[in-house]
């Protein structure tokens, strides 16, 4: 439903996305994850339809932004960062010129404007012009206009901002119910755990460059592998450390961490978790805990930004 | 089609309650007002009120000096002051055309300065309630020639609105092109100057005070206003599908 | 983004030269007086020139140039105000810009200004020999060429010495341009033969008939001096103005032979004509029935300060109800409620004559003028107060070929037609030119320039100004106010 093929946008010197290539397909959340600056709202911007690329397609419903615009336009609820509609509409006066914007007719417009309201608990905002809404009830009023005219792809830039807990909760319910009308959900955040609650699928971003791009589950799976070993030991002394030195690989010893008792230690891969599990076994001192820690996709997200940089 | 009629609406709507166009209208209507007032209180405007028409929709000073600088205040608000809200990215990235955009907002701006002008007709309207012989195809065709000027000055402020978040760029230069457009061929509409061929088809206070405001009705000062406010239209519409375009 | 920038701004130059060469392109085209079509909105229907003015403009020579000289130079105009030149001047600016765009491009506009450059002025004076007051030359390339003058386009009041200033009440540029086209294009222009040998004023001093010359001219017809009616030379109309000797016999058979044929007169002879002179011409114009009088034309005028005993009765002012509302000569003034000046007349007779001419007085006094007999500027025994005939045109009542037979106007004063007098007459004397030059079938070119004036109450006036300046503002005020009110609740 959304595809990007190797889209890059740059301004000047500056590589804003480079070459990202990923899609969506319809019935799924596509989480798109990356710290402030990593080109998310470029990205977000170019498949909105309202930047080109410097190079690259993008598509919405096989409708290419550049050379169908309208029609892709017509396909997209688009959710920007900073959502301001003009300060001097009324809510309701705003949602149903926005309806009859994207195509609807009056009496639908009215409907569907009317719908969205009750979605995000807008109804007593209605009468209330833009200006003297609050942060939260903005962004919710910038959701109720991407949701207006029902389009099977949504574009959402930092979506939960404005939300408080138990909205974010509904948000996320509904967002779930839009992706099993067959919706392509595309939002992006730099908050973790709600990335992890809702999204199918994971786009890491950095630097304009996409880090990761799977199943949350086989992302899980690939942060588990890596996921650091904590472990304790009766005691601690330099014949013990030497040693551990000696069976641990290079990269492992250098994430070595050594806390009185307690060590704890970045093993390459599950088959060496094992292997160090056994050494350790074999070893004179007692082991008095041994556990991998429960890895977070906060995890995988610094390992992955805090990579050295091509 | 919808769109269109639908950001028209809008921004009709959008003008129509926001402060500073009431400010707007009420500081033209006042001067205006003061001007008129002025000429009655003149024995030669007393002794022909037949040429009032050609002071307040032509040859007065002030419509030359006030209508090349509020239109561009107008539409200071149609793209300049969305881009700098933020408002123009919800807008450009709805199903619209550009060009859609384009004459929505112009038309909007256009709607509401015909109650500019209105306010001028009311004062003749006024003026005609006290018993004043007025000729009212003179008071019409100038009043006619007023729009067609308004429609160029309109066009070049959108323009001017269309060059970003910059409001006193976008009011300030749309007044500048206005005055340019109105003074630069008076300047060389001069007997002997190698130009005047050429100044004299743009000279619009020649278009109006020999034209509109004495009730002759030429094609071309009929074609020249909206041929050269389409152009300023299309130069509007390059400037927003170019960023699309260009990457 | 400095690329983009650049590719922006060239994307945008090359539309922007794209846009502006097809709107340059389709403008150019528009702009040529072929094909332009213009609307005459005015009420009046007269903004612009009319359907006969353009087209006898659109058949002169290529290159013809109407030049227009707008300089206040009549100080007198300018006395306590100005309100006739900047109108007169707009009017026709107006007037020419129409013609020259209906004239479908024959016509070239030059039009100078007070502020145009002296060297400009200077030359297109020196070029077209303008004299002071003219304002308006048309010049066709062959070397025909019409001045006007501009109390022959417009005609104002005068300021009046309780402050009030002139005023601009009517204009026949319209007219008087179609004219003079219809004669520049025919070619040649009909002459006036002026008779000067026998002690008439001189026709080169501005206190003599210069002025009536140069009036004969602006109304497009050549004037030739001779010597008498039997000269040599080739005339149109002849002209007698002030002549105080006989003729002699040449030119007395000449002059009959004239009339006999039916060609147009003008004559004015005014109370101090000779005898002699008198007799000779009424026994000339027997036929038509115009005849002299005797004594001077007197008329105590209450108001105006001429007390019978003076001279000042002599002064005739001949109101607009005085000049004849059927005759194609007074028939534009007696309209548009213009008066006459006139001074020093000799009575007019309407009798005897021939059933082949219609007599029509022109002008007249009001009934209580005397023929002063005996020079004592009082109504005497002999001296019946009544109305005379000052001024009388007769043609020939048949329609034949020339259409001017036997037009003849004959006026009752002399001085009133030389040098400074002419003013007070001039409006009676074109049209009686015009008449006998055979233009009286164009309709009246008189475009009146004032409605109704505004007579405003002061609390009226206050009143209006309330409302332009405190109403209506107020008032949208108040709309923002509610507007704003009504949205923030």
């Amino acid at each position: 439903m959304i595809e990007a093929e190797a889209l890059t946008k740059r301004y000047g010197s500056l590589t804003a996305v480079d070459a990202l290539t990923f899609g969506v397909e319809p019935g799924e959340i596509l989480g798109f994850l990356g710290p402030n600056g990593a080109g998310k709202s470029t990205t977000l911007r170019i498949l909105s339809g309202f930047q080109p690329p410097s190079s690259g397609r993008a598509r919405i419903d096989g409708c290419d932004l550049q050379d169908a615009s309208l029609q892709a336009r017509q396909r997209i609820g688009y959710l920007p960062e900073n959502f301001v509609a003009p300060p001097e509409l009324r809510v309701g006066e705003y949602l149903r010129f926005r309806a009859r914007l994207k195509g609807l007719k009056r009496g639908e417009a009215r409907q569907r404007a009317a719908r969205v309201v009750e979605t995000l608990g807008l109804e007593d905002r209605v009468r209330q012009p833009f200006a003297a809404l609050s942060k939260g009830y903005r962004q919710r009023v910038g959701l109720a206009d991407a949701l207006l005219a029902d389009p099977p792809a949504l574009l959402l830039d930092e979506p939960f901002g404005g939300l408080d807990p138990v909205q974010r909760q509904d948000f996320r319910n509904f967002l779930r119910e839009l992706a099993g009308q067959g919706k392509a959900v595309l939002f992006s955040s730099h908050v973790l755990p709600e990335v992890e609650e809702i999204a199918d699928r994971v786009l890491i971003i950095h630097h304009g460059k996409a880090r990761a791009d799977g199943e949350l589950a086989r992302l899980q799976q690939r942060a588990a592998d890596e996921a650091p070993v904590q472990f304790r030991t009766s005691h601690v002394d330099e014949a013990f450390l030497t040693a551990l030195r000696g069976f641990l690989l290079e990269s492992e010893a250098d994430s070595l961490q050594v806390d009185g008792i307690q060590l704890r230690l970045r093993p390459v891969d599950g088959a060496r978790r094992q292997a160090l599990f056994r050494w350790l076994a074999a070893q004179e001192v007692e082991v008095a805990e041994f556990r991998t820690l429960t890895p977070t996709l906060e995890d995988l997200f610094r390992s992955m930004t805090t990579e050295a940089r091509p | 089609m919808r769109a269109f009629r639908a950001l028209l609406i809008r921004e009709v709507w959008s003008l129509s309650v926001s402060p500073f166009s009431y400010v707007l209208l009420g500081f033209w209507f006042l001067l205006n007002g003061i001007f008129f007032a002025y000429l009655l209180a003149s024995e030669p405007i007393r002794a022909d009120v037949d040429v009032l028409p050609q002071y307040m929709f032509g040859s007065g000073v002030l419509v030359w000096l006030l209508l090349p600088a509020f239109p561009p205040l107008l539409t200071l608000r149609l793209f300049a002051e969305e881009h700098r809200l933020g408002t123009l990215e919800p807008l450009l990235t709805a199903p619209i055309r550009d060009i859609e955009v384009v004459l929505a907002k112009y038309l909007a701006a256009c709607v509401f300065f015909l109650v500019f002008w209105a306010g001028v007709l009311l004062q003749f309207v006024v003026l005609g309630s006290f018993g004043a012989n007025l000729d009212w195809n003179l008071v019409l065709s100038g009043f006619y020639g007023a729009l067609m000027i308004s429609l160029l000055f309109l066009a070049t402020g959108l323009w001017a609105s269309a060059w970003g978040g910059n409001l006193l760029f976008a009011a300030a230069g749309g007044a500048a092109l206005n005055f340019l457009l109105l003074f630069l061929p008076v300047l060389f509409d001069q007997q002997g100057n190698p130009l005047q061929g050429i100044a004299h088809a743009m000279n619009i206070p020649d278009m109006v005070d020999r034209g509109f405001t004495v009730g002759l009705i030429d094609s071309y000062a009929l074609l020249y206003f909206p041929l050269l406010a389409g152009l300023f239209l299309f130069l509007t519409w390059v400037r927003l599908v170019s960023r699309r375009w260009v990457p | 983004m400095n690329a983009r920038r650049f590719r922006l701004g060239m994307l945008t130059l090359l539309a922007a030269g794209a846009g502006i060469a097809v709107v340059v392109t389709l403008l150019s085209v528009l702009v040529r007086p072929e094909a332009r079509l213009r609307w005459d909105l005015s009420s009046g229907g007269q903004a612009g020139v009319s359907e006969r003015t353009a087209e006898a403009l659109a058949n002169l020579p290529e290159g013809t140039r109407a030049v227009a000289f707008l300089r206040p130079e009549d100080q007198r105009l300018r006395i306590n105000g100005n309100l006739v030149y900047p109108r007169a001047f707009a009017r026709l600016r107006a007037l020419l810009e129409d013609a020259r765009i209906r004239a479908r491009g024959k016509l070239e506009l030059v039009v100078l200004e007070e502020f145009s450059s002296p060297v400009d002025w200077t030359r297109w004076e020196d070029e077209l020999e303008r004299e002071p007051l003219e304002v308006l030359i048309l010049d066709v390339p062959d070397g025909g060429r019409r001045k006007f003058i501009f109390n022959e386009l417009f005609l104002a009041t005068d300021p009046t010495p309780d402050g009030r200033p002139a005023r601009l009440t009517q204009e026949r540029v319209d007219s008087a341009l179609g004219d003079a086209a219809v004669r520049l294009a025919s070619g040649e222009a009909l002459q006036a033969g002026i008779v000067s040998g026998y002690g008439q004023p001189r026709l080169d001093a501005d206190r003599g008939l210069r002025p009536l010359v140069q009036l004969i001219r602006s109304e497009g017809l050549d004037t030739i001096e001779v010597s008498g009616p039997a000269s040599e030379e080739e005339f149109d109309v002849l002209v007698v103005i002030g002549q105080t000797a006989p003729f002699q016999a040449s030119d007395l058979e000449a002059a009959r032979n004239w009339i006999h044929a039916g060609r147009p007169v003008l004559l004015a002879l005014g109370p101090t004509a000779p005898v002699e002179v008198l007799q000779q011409w009424n026994e000339l114009l027997g036929e038509t029935g115009l005849q002299f009088g005797s004594g001077l034309v007197c008329e105590a005028r209450p108001r105006a300060g001429a007390p019978p005993g003076t001279s000042a009765v002599a002064t005739l002012d001949i109101a607009s109800g005085q000049l004849s509302g059927q005759h194609p000569v007074t028939q534009v003034l007696a309209d548009s409620g213009r008066a006459q000046g006139l001074l020093a007349a000799r009575p007019l007779r309407l009798e005897g004559g021939s059933n082949a001419y219609l007599r029509t007085p022109l002008m007249l006094t009001t009934g209580d003028a005397w023929a002063d007999l005996d020079r004592d500027y009082a109504p005497g025994p002999g001296e019946l107060r009544q109305s005379f005939p000052l001024a009388a045109a007769a043609e020939r009542w048949e329609a034949q070929e020339p259409s001017v037979a036997g037009r003849t106007v004959v006026l009752g004063s002399v001085i009133s037609l030389t040098g400074p007098r002419l003013p007070f007459v001039q409006e009676f004397t074109s049209g009686a030119l015009r008449w006998l030059a055979g233009q009286d079938a164009a309709p009246s070119g008189l475009v009146s320039l004032t409605s109704l004036p505004l007579r405003l109450e002061r609390t009226d006036q206050v009143r209006i100004t309330n409302i332009l300046t405190l109403g209506i503002p107020g008032l949208t005020l108040l709309v923002a106010l509610l507007v704003y009110w009504r949205r923030r609740r």
